[in-house]
């Protein structure tokens, strides 16, 4: 029984920490701005 | 340093005075009555170098207005509006096409313009503002924007309408502080906008 514990215990953490990486590593989705980019007033 | 009195007559007024209070060079009394802990309240604007929001109290003064329409007895910044906004917007394109703003509760009309998200697309009505048309359309919640296509880009500011509306007219103050003391927004795009930006409003542009 306190083998099984372990395993779903060890079996968490490794989950845990894989969607971790898989989040950090990533690449963030692209934002659809409709092409407008903040510019200075006219001079 | 200009010291300006600004009527506190509603919400707009109210929030062009806490825009022109966080520039550098703008002292802000309220013109009474009225009651303010943030303001030094005044019961007239002789003696100021302009009046934000009140057209008469200018006039009794013999200082600049700045207003959000057009001033009809008297000298001072005129159009300090969304609408305004959107026609400094155009100030400088070439081959502007459409000039429109959308602002809550304005309606509708048979002019289809597209904003940027989250107004995108929405019927509009030919307005017209010291004889330039601005295509007025409704927003939806409490967002407002003011748009100008031109032949090669586009610009729009898009933002919270009631603050907008605040930065819009509070812009104004920013042509007499470049030196000019009449004329509509428009006619001082660079100041007015520059001023916009400085209290918090964001031009976007894209290409045509």
């Amino acid at each position: 029984m306190n083998r099984l514990k372990n395993i779903l215990f060890v079996a968490t953490v490794v989950g845990a920490v894989v969607a971790f990486l898989r989040n950090r590593l990533t690449e963030p989705a692209a934002v659809d701005r409709g092409g407008w980019k903040p510019v200075e007033p006219p001079r | 340093m200009r010291v300006v009195v600004v009527a506190a007559e509603g919400e707009a007024t109210r929030r062009a005075a806490l825009s022109l209070s966080t520039h550098p060079d703008v002292e802000v009394a309220l013109l009474g009555p009225t009651t303010s802990s943030q303001f030094p309240v005044v019961d007239s604007a002789i003696g100021y170098d302009a009046v934000v929001g009140s057209e008469r109290a200018a006039i009794e003064a013999g200082i600049p207005a700045v207003v959000p329409g057009a001033l009809e007895r008297h000298f001072g910044v005129e159009h300090c509006s969304i609408a305004g906004l959107a026609l400094a917007l155009a100030a400088d394109l070439e081959g502007v096409g459409t000039v429109a703003v959308a602002v809550p509760g304005a309606g509708g009309g048979d002019q289809e313009v597209t904003f940027p998200s989250p107004i995108d697309s929405r019927r509009a009505r030919a307005e017209s503002f010291s004889g330039r048309t601005v295509f007025v359309a409704d927003s939806p919640d409490d967002v407002a924007a003011a748009l100008a296509l031109g032949q090669d880009r586009h610009r729009v500011i898009l933002d919270d309408h009631r603050f907008m509306e605040g930065v819009a007219l509070a812009a104004g103050v920013g042509v007499l502080l470049a030196g000019y003391e009449s004329g509509p927004v428009w006619r001082h795009a660079p100041a007015y906008l520059q001023t916009a930006t400085e209290m918090g409003l964001v031009i976007g542009e894209r290409p045509a």
